[in-house]
């Protein structure tokens, strides 16, 4: 599809409707926040002046898919506009590399978790949900403060995170509990992005 | 269409770009893990670092700045091409021979004397991802090995060569476990640079372009050698016959990693810095009278911190 190869300047004089997501160097840049937030798990990073008019559940997904990727729009959080613009294959939940879930609704899906010999054909998971903060003032039942551990943290971090369903950590849990195998998660909210690898430990502090 | 343009920024089309990015993601998840990815055809042959080259390229943004370094050298000819190669595909990267101005750092075969910041990526050529292979020809079985951690028999054969020789005589490629499971090959980096991975603060990727790899070292995450509990690992020395540290023939640091070489006129030793920028700001700190201690050079405006623990 060509409206992948073009830059952003090309974007600019040709009129395409297109919003800034689809382009190459905007996605090299929400990649290159990704690769932070996947290195650093609890660092926070704000997208919003690439977001043009969409989400970032959309961004997010428009920089990692292509038509080789498999995924799954659980909760129809991306239009089917974007969904179409993004390529990909849409297959089950079970079956798919990226998983698209609201994270206010209890975790219903068993993402694939690889296989020992291939821990990578694991389904990683794009939960959307209200706020993402590294402190927190817990206002309503949907508030948790998590301490994280592992791989990417120097020692420990807290993240406070709004509108998630008690379950996915739970949940998050037996998924990860046979190392290599496991999915990770990338939290998204309206403006920023963290992510949760296989190897993070997450202890619930409220 | 003038050429700048006429070439897609940075050589390889979005969709190999976005391969190698789901790859980078999932080696960083899975740290130690060699991910397959497809490694596209570049306009060089497999084994000068194209593993390396398109790590750089799938991940590097207009205005960012680029180091490639060759052995800890700016100038030698493999890091001169890559370097002129990713300049001509991507015309808004810069360039620098400057550690601490790097965003991205490229290296074969060494990590730099400076030590990296959480702002910094480095990326590393590797020949050979597997340090199973000398053990296990089957890839098949070697990846059950891996996921199983079952290292057994490459430490049968570093006890074979204690047996045989006193010592591990592995001198580079130094097979390291990630976060206690995965054990890579850490490229050819020598051994003195093995224990800058571990809780290294910058994001280490390793691409091996023939072999079809991507893994990575996450910052702040465990990198031990392998290594029995009464033979602990060693770096190189550089002790001479009289129990001096030796210095660098150019600018007399006693802190860097030092290549050797034959003097063709005097058939004479020399040591040297192999990291040439360090090197470099070394001989002017010393030459503009700088005070230099253990752990800092006041280079010019910057502090400049050195990575010798």
């Amino acid at each position: 599809m060509s409206y992948d190869l073009l830059s952003n300047a090309d974007q600019e004089s040709q009129h395409y409707h297109l919003d800034s997501i689809w382009y190459a160097d905007t996605q090299n840049e929400i990649f290159q926040s990704l690769m932070q937030a996947m290195s650093r798990p609890g660092s926070i990073h704000n997208l919003e002046s690439r977001l043009g008019k969409s989400n970032t559940v959309t961004a997010v997904l428009a920089t990692l898919s292509d038509a080789q990727v498999t995924a799954c729009n659980h909760d129809s959080l991306i239009t089917d506009e974007d969904w179409s613009l993004s390529q990909c294959q849409t297959v089950s939940a079970d079956k798919a590399g990226y998983i698209v879930c609201d994270g206010s609704l209890p975790c219903s899906i068993n993402p694939s978790q690889g296989s020992l010999v291939s821990p990578e054909l694991s389904g990683t998971v794009i939960v959307s949900v209200k706020k993402l903060a590294n402190e927190l003032t817990a206002t309503s039942q949907d508030d948790r403060l998590w301490r994280l551990s592992g791989p990417g943290v120097d020692g420990v971090i807290d993240v406070g995170v709004s509108g998630i369903d008690s379950s996915w950590i739970h949940q998050r849990e037996n998924w990860n509990s046979e190392f290599p195998l496991g999915v990770d998660l990338i939290v998204v909210s309206e403006t920023s992005v963290l992510a949760l690898p296989r190897t993070t430990k997450v202890e619930c502090l409220t | 269409m003038n050429t700048s343009e006429a070439t897609q920024f940075g050589f390889l089309d979005e969709f190999a770009k976005k391969e190698i990015r789901r790859t980078v993601l999932k080696a960083i998840a899975i740290p130690g893990y060699q991910v397959p990815y497809s490694s596209r055809e570049m306009p060089m042959g497999r084994g000068f670092g194209t593993g390396g080259l398109q790590l750089t390229l799938s991940i590097i943004g207009r205005g960012q700045t680029l180091k490639v370094i060759d052995q800890g050298s700016d100038d030698s000819v493999n890091a001169v091409n890559l370097r002129g190669f990713i300049e001509s595909v991507c015309p808004s990267v810069n360039t620098t021979t400057n550690t601490a101005d790097a965003d991205l750092i490229q290296s074969r075969h060494r990590i730099p004397e400076l030590a990296l910041t959480e702002n910094q990526v480095l990326v590393l050529q590797v020949p050979y991802p597997d340090p199973l292979v000398i053990v296990e020809p089957s890839e098949e079985k070697r990846k059950i090995m891996h996921g199983e951690a079952d290292y057994s028999r490459l430490l049968v054969k570093l006890y074979e060569d204690i047996v045989h020789f006193d010592e591990v005589t592995i001198s580079h490629r130094y097979p390291t476990c990630i976060n206690g499971h995965y054990v890579i090959d850490p490229s050819p980096i020598p051994r003195y640079d093995v224990p800058k991975l571990d809780q290294s603060k910058a994001l280490v990727l390793l691409g091996a372009g023939r072999e079809k790899k991507i893994y990575a070292v996450p910052p702040f995450t465990d990198a031990t050698p392998l290594v029995f509990d009464d033979q602990p690992f060693h770096i190189e020395n550089f002790i001479d016959q009289d129990g001096q540290r030796r210095a660098c023939q150019q600018c007399g640091s006693t802190e860097s990693f030092l290549d050797e070489y034959m003097d063709a006129e005097t058939q004479t030793l020399v040591f040297q810095c192999s990291d040439t920028d360090y090197c470099t700001r070394y001989l002017s700190s010393r030459n503009n009278g700088a005070l230099h201690s253990n752990t800092e050079l006041d280079n010019s405006a910057e502090a400049v911190e050195l990575a010798n623990d």
